[in-house]
């Protein structure tokens, strides 16, 4: 570490906005005074858990993900056929989930990650489609399309039932800000680097020595146990799932969008876009009322996005921080260069 | 028994492949001329068969006589969606066409859903049941007409790549944009056309399966796995891979179905495909894509 810089060189703007969110958030439960709104934030925390995690191999990586969902799904299913046969705790039975997501994603990665292009994209299409319908197949212990509904024992933390949403707000707050922590130290890690260097220009960053192949490999399988961790915990919260509810399609794309209206390869981007986009449906399914029209509306967003803001709008965030702070921007990057750190911009 | 009933699902499969044989002709056009996949195809089978709703209800004819009215539909459809949306976009790289497209799939599929209600629609057809007996063997009309015209539409489709001045231009623009440019191809009209070209061919698959499927939007979930899984198969870019590819996804497809369980006919696909990809990653057919 460099020497003390004095207090006010560390309480940045930069640092201190993200505790004062954290401290609002821990905040909220006791000052609102609904159910809905508990949930509708449970939902909007477990998107950006999922969105992060996309974003690991999807932003970071450029090598676009449409399987979230079946990982989310074998986290959920591994919890539910576990607890409920079994009765054994969704501690237990996360590292399990972790473990088959793993092995998964390196059979996807190994037969696509040679190729460059669309080609990873379609396999995890192909994946998705044909875990759910083994799942669908194999009904003896998954219950098939009729779905799994998880018993209730009670205000347990261990078996993670509880008789209302609030505790697992504080889990999906304490999991978000993991997740956010890890992204963090993800982008700093050497594998991040050469992520983003694949991302920059794959056959530049095969010349130069890096193991394309491997990173990338590495990557999906992060951002895989990622999201069966986090579908693990989201099941418990949802206290039913079914193949159509957590392997589909749409759930792979509704993660994507939320990561990419955010901001891809961003590590705040997956959060805000799922605070924007998850109350959004919410509100146009309450004034709409219609079956088709969430789905619709993440079409739209998704090719808006693309068209007319491809880097998300977290790029408006940093724009307004840089215009409110402007005095204190400069000397801190020219200082951090000067010391020899390099801080991203974004 | 058990052989006929392997054989009756090779029949059944390779005509079903035919349509899928018919959406992957299309992207791969797409994907040869722009680098681009398509993963909107199935959404545009499904405005293929609402178009064919649509014309059928106003005029009452058969849909197979529909077929000029659905093309034109499906022109202007092809040319609003394309220039509203890929357009923009065209020259910023790979994930924004992945992304695109698939946001593109999303919107319009749920936008037919919206529009025309979630309940099946039917276009009437005296030969919706008639069939072709060939000695134990029953061959279904639709999916024999849908065979033909299939055939006869890829046909059309070599001839138009190899005769035509468009053609001749479609195949400059996939060897190098940059050189075909400069030779005086109008590439910005070249995309536009294959980009139109490869929805058509989906929308007249859409017209094509009305007689056997509901006129619903989730039909656009079983065509939008399918084809993208034949083209990669046949190898990207490739008519003749995405003609033999998709006979032997149907035929794949219907096997499994029938010998083992309904549920397990898209997996079956997706195995064959990883299988491929493992020992043939550029496709049956495909000729490999340029590195940089």
């Amino acid at each position: 570490m460099t020497k003390y810089r004095g207090f006010k060189a560390y309480a940045t703007p930069k640092r201190i906005i993200p505790l004062v969110l954290l401290a609002m958030m821990l905040v909220i439960p006791s000052i609102a005074k609904s159910n809905y709104s508990i949930t509708i934030l449970v939902n909007c925390m477990a998107f950006a858990i999922f969105g992060l995690a996309w974003n690991i191999i999807g932003g970071y990586g450029g090598q676009i993900s449409w399987c979230s969902a079946a990982f989310v799904a074998i986290g959920a299913y591994t919890n539910y056929i576990l607890s409920v046969d079994y009765s054994i705790s969704p501690f237990l039975s996360m590292p399990l989930g972790m473990l088959i997501s793993y092995i998964m994603a390196t059979i996807i990665g190994y037969g696509t990650f040679r190729l460059h292009g669309a080609y990873f994209s379609i396999a995890t299409i192909a994946f998705a489609e044909s875990l759910r319908s083994a799942i669908q197949y194999f009904s003896g212990f998954t219950k098939g399309t009729a779905g799994i509904y998880l018993t209730y024992r009670g205000e347990n933390l261990w078996a993670l039932t509880f008789s209302s949403d609030r505790p697992f707000y504080y889990i999906m707050l304490v999991l978000l800000v993991l997740a956010v922590l890890f992204s963090y130290y993800f982008t700093r890690s050497k594998t991040g680097h050469y992520l983003n260097c694949i991302k920059g220009d794959e056959v530049a960053a095969e010349s130069l020595g890096i193991e394309t192949f491997m990173v990338k490999l590495r990557a999906f399988q992060i951002s895989a146990m990622m999201m069966s961790i986090a579908g693990c915990f989201y099941a418990s919260f949802l206290t039913y799932i079914s193949p159509l509810s957590t392997c589909s399609l749409d759930l792979s794309i509704k993660i994507g969008v939320v990561a990419i209206i955010g901001g891809i390869g961003t590590i705040w981007g997956p959060v805000l876009g799922a605070f924007i986009v998850i109350p959004l449906i919410e509100l146009a399914g309450i004034l709409l009322g219609e079956f088709g029209s969430g789905n619709l509306l993440y079409g739209l967003m998704l090719i808006l996005i693309v068209i007319f803001k491809p880097k998300g709008l977290f790029t408006l965030l940093t724009a307004l921080y840089s215009k409110l702070f402007p005095e204190n921007k400069r000397p801190e990057a020219s200082e951090a260069v000067k010391e020899g750190h390099y801080e991203e911009a974004s | 028994m058990k052989t006929w009933v392997v054989f009756q699902s090779l029949i059944n499969g390779l005509l079903s492949g035919g349509v899928y044989s018919l959406v992957a002709v299309g992207i791969t056009i797409i994907f040869g001329v722009m680098k681009m996949v398509n993963f909107a195809a199935g959404a545009y089978l499904v405005w293929g068969m609402y178009f064919t709703w649509l014309w059928h209800t106003v005029t009452g004819m058969s849909s197979y006589a529909l077929i000029p009215f659905v093309l034109a539909s499906m022109i202007v459809f092809g040319l609003i969606t394309f220039k509203s949306t890929i357009r923009q976009v065209i020259n910023t790289g790979d994930t924004s066409l992945i992304l695109i497209t698939v946001g593109l799939s999303f919107f319009l599929q749920n936008l037919a859903e919206t529009i025309f209600g979630t309940s099946p629609l039917t276009v009437q057809s005296k030969i919706k049941l008639a069939s072709l007996k060939l000695g134990k063997f029953t061959l279904g009309y639709p999916r024999l007409i849908a065979f033909g015209v299939m055939l006869i539409l890829v046909l059309a489709v070599h001839v138009l790549l190899n005769k035509t001045l468009i053609g001749r231009s479609m195949r400059a623009t996939a060897e190098k944009p940059e050189v075909a440019k400069m030779l005086g191809v109008n590439t910005d009209r070249v995309y536009t056309f294959s980009f139109i070209l490869g929805v058509t061919l989906a929308g007249l698959s859409g017209l094509l399966v009305t007689p056997l499927y509901y006129v619903s939007a989730t039909v656009g979930n079983t065509f939008r796995i399918a084809p993208l899984m034949v083209v990669v198969l046949g190898g990207m870019g490739s008519i003749k891979g995405a003609l033999i590819g998709g006979m032997l996804v149907g035929i794949v497809e219907q096997l499994v179905s029938t010998l083992i369980s309904a549920d397990l006919g898209t997996a079956g696909i997706c195995i064959l495909f990883l299988v491929v990809l493992y020992l043939r990653p550029r496709g049956l057919f495909g000729k490999g894509e340029r590195a940089a």
